[in-house]
């Protein structure tokens, strides 16, 4: 296996406003751009909380594809892996204001709480009603005791479906913060890939794992996690992943959780739902129901040979909120068990 | 008693983006051992950027350089660096406003007040291995230095060779702080690249304010 360093690009200093341009071309009934940020075709009737979600690059379909009604309002994509700058998630905030304030959601890594942070103190300046949550579901990253320490993974994506059904019902800030509080408190993930990626503008690998290196816990950036030995089974994968995040979240026998097989990039559907059956028969072993499931592409980390669980402890209104209708580029659903 | 005018500071922005420039490579390859591998071509472009933003605007206040550099940082979307550095050279600027030159300890003040920004916004601490380990001791010795009654010039040599100092001694360090506490060992072993880039910076600053080169910058006197 040698990774891959030539991709179809033109200018890579153009990658980001090429892809932008290219993707909300080709979901124009849905998306629209706005000076550099993806916004709805048409926006969420006023009165209504606004949503924003900053993020860098590189993590396709992460969340351009996810700017939609019972999604997210405005995302502002920064560079490839790195956060938009604080002036550039202000007219994202700015975008997004119905007259009914906007929330920030934040998926927890050090430079996006930073732009994000200080944006939020710009907004205010100006008079915007802003509220910023941080968010993180990544298990590998820190102990439980220290949560608020962990990064953003792919069990976001049920925050954001969650918050976003959520305010397009039409729910006041303080609550659609409080429920992107409890979405992430009830949400865990964790991933494994192998071997790492090549960066499209600097041509370096990321992190430094080796070329066929089997690792456990990485973050979505090629950050390193405890490496497994290469010849370890889809299934044994599957019950080590589970079993630790049934684990974090002291997950009981009779609980209902929905779970999501993520793609970070270059798996195939084939060895995705190989997965899959292998994480829902730990979790069906541990007495546990899969109530709703999503597998796919959701957080990608650009073309890595990686998967990521995420499991969330759905209650009623989350469960009635993740049945809502949403339509972005990336995920649509009519409602379901309306 | 040499004060620090809009042209020298001009000078130093100058100074720092070549250098910068300079060693853009070795930045990044620091940086891809827990990171993207993208800084030094980050900070290389944004430093680039703010050299020619002064240069056209041409600020006759010392205050107003930084804060067009600190602008064009937070503008530059280079995530953690990016807002570290914007908001580094925005409390830079905000400390110095009011008067267009600033004598040496309002210099030191000004750096102290970004060094604390730049710390809590980053939540680091001395030795997480972070900017900030090339940033303290920078400002300490530049402290030490004007407490002393040394020049400008004193007091941006020490404080640069306090920087690389710094910056050396991140290598054996684990990083506690940013993306890098997650690589596997901590990143133990390399340099930290942002404090690379202080180390940079500031070696940059000594050269730019050295009074050969200052009065070709037509110094004030």
């Amino acid at each position: 296996m040698t990774l891959r360093s030539r991709r179809f690009v033109n200018d890579p200093t153009a990658i980001v406003s090429e892809m932008l341009e290219g993707y909300v071309a080709a979901h124009d009934s849905v998306i629209a751009l706005s000076d550099g940020m993806v916004v709805r075709a048409r926006p969420k009737p006023a009165g209504h909380v606004g949503l924003v979600v900053a993020n860098g690059s590189g993590h396709e379909p992460a969340l351009i594809g996810w700017v939609g009604p019972g999604l997210l309002d405005v995302n502002v994509p920064g560079p490839i892996f790195a956060s938009p700058g604080p002036a550039r998630i202000v007219a994202g905030l700015r975008l997004a204001d119905r007259g009914a304030g906007v929330l920030l959601l934040v998926s927890s890594h050090a430079g996006d709480i930073m732009n994000a942070s200080m944006s939020l103190t710009k907004a205010e300046a100006e008079g915007l009603r802003v509220e910023m949550v941080v968010l993180y579901d990544d298990i590998a990253s820190a102990p439980p005791d220290r949560s608020e320490d962990r990064r953003g993974g792919p069990g976001l994506f049920f925050v954001w479906k969650i918050v976003g059904a959520l305010a397009e019902a039409g729910a006041s800030l303080e609550d659609c913060a409080a429920m992107a509080r409890r979405a992430r408190d009830a949400t865990r993930s964790i991933s494994a890939a192998m071997g790492t990626v090549v960066h499209p503008v600097s041509g370096q690998p990321l992190g430094s794992a080796g070329e066929t290196e089997l690792s456990v816990g990485m973050g979505v950036h090629g950050e390193g996690g405890d490496v497994l030995d290469e010849g370890t089974s889809a299934n044994q994968i599957a019950e080590l992943l589970i079993s630790r995040l049934v684990d974090d979240a002291g997950a009981l026998p009779g609980t209902n959780v929905g779970l999501l097989v993520n793609d970070s990039g270059s798996l195939t559907l084939m060895e995705l739902s190989i997965l899959y059956r292998g994480a829902r028969r730990a979790l069906e072993q541990r007495g546990i129901k899969v109530s709703r499931s999503w597998i796919g592409r959701y957080a990608t980390t650009l073309d890595q040979a990686g998967f990521g669980f995420a499991i969330s402890l759905f209650d009623r209104e989350m469960e009635r909120l993740y049945d809502a209708a949403a339509r972005g580029a990336a995920f649509s659903q009519v409602a379901v068990r309306a | 008693m040499t004060e620090l005018t809009a042209d020298m500071a001009s000078a130093m922005i100058h100074a720092a983006s070549v250098r910068v420039a300079a060693t853009a490579g070795e930045l990044s390859r620091l940086d891809a051992v827990a990171g993207d591998g993208d800084h030094g071509v980050n900070m290389a472009a944004a430093f680039a950027t703010a050299d020619g933003s002064v240069a056209s605007e041409a600020p006759t206040d010392v205050a107003d350089v930084f804060r067009l550099v600190g602008q064009v940082f937070e503008e530059s979307g280079s995530g953690s660096a990016g807002a570290l550095f914007g908001a580094y050279f925005e409390t830079l600027g905000l400390r110095l406003r009011g008067a267009p030159t600033a004598e040496a300890t309002d210099v030191v003040a000004a750096l102290h007040a970004a060094t604390d920004r730049v710390a809590d916004l980053g939540r680091a601490r001395l030795g997480d291995k972070t900017m900030l380990d090339a940033l303290r001791p920078a400002v300490d010795a530049a402290r030490a230095a004007a407490d002393a009654g040394a020049s400008l010039e004193s007091v941006m040599s020490a404080a640069r060779d306090a920087a690389v100092a710094g910056a050396e001694s991140t290598a054996g360090m684990a990083a506690k702080a940013g993306r890098a506490r997650y690589a596997r060992d901590g990143a133990i072993s390399t340099r930290d690249p942002g404090a690379v880039t202080i180390a940079v910076m500031f070696e940059a600053w000594a050269d730019a304010l050295r009074p050969q080169r200052a009065q070709a910058m037509k110094a004030t006197p």
